[in-house]
């Protein structure tokens, strides 16, 4: 690719404008010539100017107090350790390998009446809205699971009542991974009522959502320990 | 800890807010700060909430939006890196890409282009106290969009607060796609020429 395509392509990512396979094109191209990394850099911080034209507005003191909550049930990402194209190589193969894509819409029913716990109340969200999907994927070792998510619900439930059974000093973790970042969604407990685990967080479009053994209480690096068990796409 | 910043022999572009207080505070978010994150909170989010309402316009999608914008702040703090620009231009592109995100998510096509023919693209305010708001906090980025050539202007501002895609923005304006993609990189590279003097 020539500098001044990646000057196109920069100056669309900065203003996001790209269309997803732009947006690769322009990874692609900056793993080929790391130093184009300053032409993005220009023109993301010109991007932030454009921010600086929209007043600012107050927003209500509540969100101030659960976004403080919200953070102490947090886990947090360490800085990189491992290079970033070795880490994006991990999940990629791993998906590529157990990935099978069934994109189906599929109404539940539920009876409203009972005591419904958090997952199958999001459950009946999730249905309930306009832009409800989703997918089923292979686990390596057997079985699938199939991922139910509304972005406008802003939630994201996972069947897992095929995944494979664990011992006492192992947790399956659930991770957004958004671009090459995973974002921990929380842990399935096994062995409750209902066979759906709410994903703790709002999924944003093309997350990919992957399944990881970790130890219990969840992986203590705030990133994944091993490969992903299972990847479901949500394009 | 990363206290300094270091500078090797390649060029860095010059990043006026990298020594903000927001940097600060972002990097002490890193190592574990919980009141230094609320410190940067309310600093920074008026400023992220205005740009998200910008795009989205609707105030109950805007502050679930505000609140995955810092949550996402908080889980990620350790990968901002310091020599790559300033803590307020870093949470704004979180902001902006979030918000982007979900006014695609959120509007059949149809309904954005009846956003498009009932809000004012050109930048300019319609009320006495955004007026006097952006002359305070945002008066420099507002007269350097003010300078750019009109189909120029269009393009970044269509793309930065309609959320629109290259393509999108082709069916919008007649052009072709080639000339939008000139017009958004000539556009922002005037815009950048514009502020810094």
């Amino acid at each position: 690719m020539h500098e001044h395509d990646f000057r196109e392509l920069s100056a669309g990512h900065a203003l996001g404008a790209l269309s997803d396979e732009e947006e690769r094109e322009l990874y692609a191209a900056l793993e080929e010539h790391p130093e184009w990394q300053s032409i993005l850099d220009e023109d993301l911080h010109a991007a932030t100017s454009l921010a600086l034209t929209a007043p600012a507005q107050e927003p209500p003191k509540a969100i101030r107090a659960s976004i403080l909550g919200a953070i102490t049930e947090s886990p947090r990402e360490d800085a990189q350790k491992r290079p970033r194209r070795l880490r994006m190589g991990l999940f990629a193969l791993a998906a590529s390998v157990v990935l099978i894509l069934a994109i189906v819409i599929a109404p539940m029913l539920f009876d409203a009446a009972r005591d419904t716990p958090p997952a199958d109340l999001a459950m009946e969200e999730i249905t309930a809205a306009e832009d409800a999907r989703s997918a089923t994927a292979d686990v390596d070792g057997g079985g699938s699971v199939t991922l139910h998510w509304s972005i406008s619900a802003g939630s994201a439930v996972i069947e897992t009542a095929e995944l494979p059974e664990i011992t006492d000093d192992q947790a399956y973790e659930l991770w957004f991974v958004r671009g090459e970042t995973p974002i921990s969604a929380g842990l399935i407990e096994l062995g409750q009522d209902s066979e759906l685990t709410l994903l703790a967080g709002e999924p944003s479009p093309g997350d990919v959502v992957a399944i990881t053994v970790e130890e219990p209480g969840g992986s203590p690096t705030g990133e994944p320990t091993s490969d992903p068990i299972v990847a479901v796409e949500t394009d | 800890m990363l206290v300094t910043m270091v500078i090797d022999d390649v060029e860095v572009p010059e990043v006026p807010d990298a020594a903000d207080p927001a940097t600060q505070l972002l990097e002490q978010t890193a190592d574990g700060g919980d009141t230094a994150f609320a410190s940067l909170y309310d600093m920074l989010a008026a400023r992220a909430f205005g740009l998200i309402l910008r795009v989205l316009v609707d105030r109950a999608q805007s502050e679930e939006v505000l609140q995955d914008v810092f949550l996402e702040v908080w889980q990620t703090a350790a990968k901002f890196d310091s020599a790559r620009g300033g803590a307020r231009a870093w949470i704004l592109t979180i902001a902006h890409r979030r918000a982007v995100d979900r006014v695609r998510a959120s509007h059949s096509s149809t309904q954005r282009d009846l956003r498009i023919g009932v809000r004012d693209f050109r930048g300019e305010t319609t009320s006495v106290e955004e007026h006097a708001q952006l002359r305070i906090d945002g008066g420099r980025a507002t007269e350097a969009l003010r300078t750019l050539p009109d189909a120029q202007r269009e393009a970044l501002v269509l793309a930065y607060f309609g959320g629109f895609t290259q393509r999108e923005i082709t069916a919008i304006t007649g052009a072709p796609l080639g000339t939008v993609k000139t017009r958004m990189r000539d556009g922002l590279t005037r815009l950048r020429k514009a502020l810094e003097g």
